[in-house]
């Protein structure tokens, strides 16, 4: 800063907060106006996304359920976003994830609960981060774009999954393209038994964003990437080892999307089919960027979408709405959230004469 | 089907499936010359056609459709020039965000144009923007048919390679060039950059609007959700292996519409020993493969992708 009084939006934490709220105050104000525009009742409308969201007890649970996963894909997205790695294919690797354990677990029938659960999710973990290697390897070694690669290995992934649930692993009294089901002692243990919250997306969804806190902003390897992820070249000069860096960051992400994969079919769907991709990947590049790449953020913004998510869901239902409304909600928060936060960042530093920077 | 024959479908298919490819990278060299990286143009690609889609639908008018589809990837690439050089949002993140609007946008759009509960048939363009044999170049032996029985759209591909002697011969060509090089520079000697990015993007709006609302109101007659399915990544891609040089461009877009011509033999003559899922996700492994290749064979701009702000 040049002179003056440091306003309060030159503050980088609270203008990061504020910038989120703003979004998501904004994305929420268009839910409500497309409610009026629809022509139904707002007030009946909000009260049945509040019961979707989490009014009742099987909604609150749905609601972790659903934001586990999404903040499992978060978690690893900050990390690689933090180094300034923009993976985009959690998507493909959460398949894959999903596609490995499933796999397993249906090949290892006989195994008792306790072993095949920890198996099916190291092997899960293994395929997210297999699958996101590739990309690491050409991003370091012939500095090949990671948008493009990631992505591409997204619709691989995603035509593997479509063969497999057509081909060799279709159930074969199934009408539809989906795999049989896992067997029962592989499905996640659930905390009670009427609802489908599981320990497992429990533990994670809560202790991994201290963990994740702990490793960006306390730890030598954080401090690293961190230093990566604001320039490149200054990594190079402090002597970091930067494509040793780059690739961990797309590892680690590669391995929560994979570890994401592997929890939806433990301990959701129980079978692999299509409808498992749902985009999450994308919303959870949403849910890192609007969560401010910051855990806590992540795991507040995926549980916020993910209630939302479901309560809309309902509403849609209820009301007969289009399906599709929590897409544009998301793409709505992201655009106000990217622009409110880089508008608040420019004016403050409007006054620093830079010139050409 | 004889060998001959099979070859000159093939040719003829190729020139055809690579025009919205070809048109969408030319767009992207265009704002990339300008040290642009818009990796919104997926996103833009769906809502322009979209739009098409929607406005052919309606009126059943494909003329119209798309004139409105390319006029919608101007809007949505103006949104663009905003976030990313008057709000200064990083170029990536700025297209990124476009991209994931976009799919979000025509996702929702879709449903709502369509209705909550779909009928069994899909809806359909009515007057899509059909092959015109030119009259006289199209009686001539086998490149008639290759070359000049073909989709409007192909023509005017062919007079985009003038975009040539633009690029590397003409003054603006020069100040373009200039500017992806070193904004700051270009500034200094009396260039306006925001003037010239803007035009560019403009101009690359209008480009990958005309690829995107070809993908509805000619090659397919119907809307479906990610229709783009990765194409102006894989158009980024041609700007990369066609190392910045329209003729270049021209060549890969070519080997990909190859690509995607045999894709279409496959499915329709395919051996039931190989998924058709394989013959589907053949460009996208192709294009890792030609990236890890040839990714480093030419210089991109100097400035391409790096903030530029002028502070006055």
């Amino acid at each position: 800063m040049i002179g003056g009084k440091i306003m309060w939006y030159e503050k980088k934490g609270i203008l990061n907060v504020f910038a989120s709220f703003l979004s998501i105050t904004i994305g929420v104000a268009v839910l409500i106006f497309s409610f009026y525009m629809c022509g139904i009742n707002v007030m009946s409308a909000i009260q049945t996304l509040y019961f979707g969201a989490i009014g009742t007890y099987n909604s609150i649970s749905e609601t972790l359920l659903l934001a586990s996963i999404l903040a499992l894909i978060s978690y690893g997205l900050t990390i690689s976003f933090t180094a300034n790695v923009w993976n985009i294919g959690a998507e493909g690797q959460y398949m894959m994830g999903a596609i490995a354990s499933t796999v397993l677990s249906l090949t290892f029938k006989n195994l008792p609960g306790y072993i095949l659960i920890p198996l099916s999710l190291v092997i899960g973990i293994l395929a997210g981060l297999l699958w996101a290697l590739l990309p690491g390897v050409l991003l370091v070694k012939y500095s090949v774009n990671e948008v493009l690669t990631t992505l591409m290995m997204n619709y691989i992934a995603q035509y593997i999954l479509s063969w497999l649930v057509t081909g060799p692993l279709q159930d074969r009294t199934s009408l539809f393209p989906e795999s049989p089901y896992i067997p029962s002692q592989a499905h996640l243990p659930r905390i009670i038994a009427l609802y489908r919250i599981n320990y497992i997306s429990l533990i994670l969804l809560i202790a991994l964003a201290p963990l994740i806190y702990i490793i960006i902003s306390k730890t030598y390897f954080g401090m690293s990437l961190r230093i990566l992820g604001s320039s490149r070249r200054v990594a190079k000069y402090a002597g970091l080892n930067v494509e040793k860096l780059i690739i961990s960051s797309l590892l680690i992400s590669g391995a929560l999307s994979g570890l994401a994969g592997a929890i939806e079919i433990l301990g959701i769907q129980y079978r692999l089919r299509p409808g498992i991709v749902q985009g999450y990947g994308y919303t959870g590049i949403v849910i890192t960027l609007v969560g401010n790449m910051h855990p806590y953020g992540c795991l507040l913004a995926s549980i916020f979408i993910a209630s939302l998510m479901n309560g809309i869901s309902q509403v849609c239902q209820l009301y007969q709405l289009p399906i599709g409304l929590t897409q544009i909600l998301q793409s709505i928060f992201l655009i106000t959230f990217v622009s409110v936060k880089f508008l608040l960042e420019y004016l403050s530093t409007k006054r620093i004469k830079i010139y050409g920077e | 089907m004889d060998i001959g024959l099979l070859v000159t479908y093939l040719l003829r298919d190729a020139l055809w499936l690579m025009t919205p490819l070809f048109y969408a990278a030319i767009g992207e060299f265009i704002v990339e010359k300008a040290g642009v990286l818009n990796l919104g143009i997926e996103g833009m690609m769906l809502i322009s056609a979209f739009v098409a889609f929607a406005i052919g639908f309606l009126f059943e008018n494909p003329y119209i459709a798309l004139l409105i589809g390319c006029l919608a990837g101007i809007l949505v690439n103006s949104l663009f020039y905003i976030l990313f050089q008057l709000i200064g949002v990083d170029q990536s993140l700025a297209g990124l965000s476009i991209t994931i609007f976009g799919s979000g946008v025509t996702f929702f759009a879709f449903r709502a144009m369509i209705g909550y509960s779909t009928s069994a048939s899909p809806p359909v363009v009515k007057n899509i923007i059909s092959d015109l044999p030119l009259p006289i170049l199209s009686r001539l032996p086998i490149l008639g048919f290759i070359l000049f029985d073909q989709n409007p759209f192909v023509y005017f591909s062919f007079l985009l390679l003038f975009l040539f002697y633009v690029a590397e011969k003409s003054d603006i060509g020069l100040k373009i060039r200039t500017i992806g090089e070193d904004p700051s520079i270009a500034d200094f000697i009396g260039i306006d950059v925001y003037k010239f990015r803007l035009i560019c993007v403009i101009v690359q709006g209008f480009l990958s609007g005309v690829a995107g609302s070809m993908l509805t109101i000619s090659i397919y007659n119907t809307f479906l959700d990610n229709i783009t399915a990765g194409l102006g990544f894989i158009a980024i891609t041609m700007v990369i292996l066609g190392g910045w040089n329209p003729i270049r461009i021209f060549y890969s877009s070519f080997l990909f519409g190859l690509i995607y011509a045999l894709q279409f033999r496959v499915q329709m003559y395919g051996a039931s020993w190989l998924p058709y899922q394989f013959a589907l996700s053949l460009p996208y492994i192709v294009t890792i493969i030609l990236l890890a290749v040839f990714g480093r064979k030419y210089r991109p701009p100097t400035s391409l992708g790096k903030p530029y702000k002028r502070i006055r």
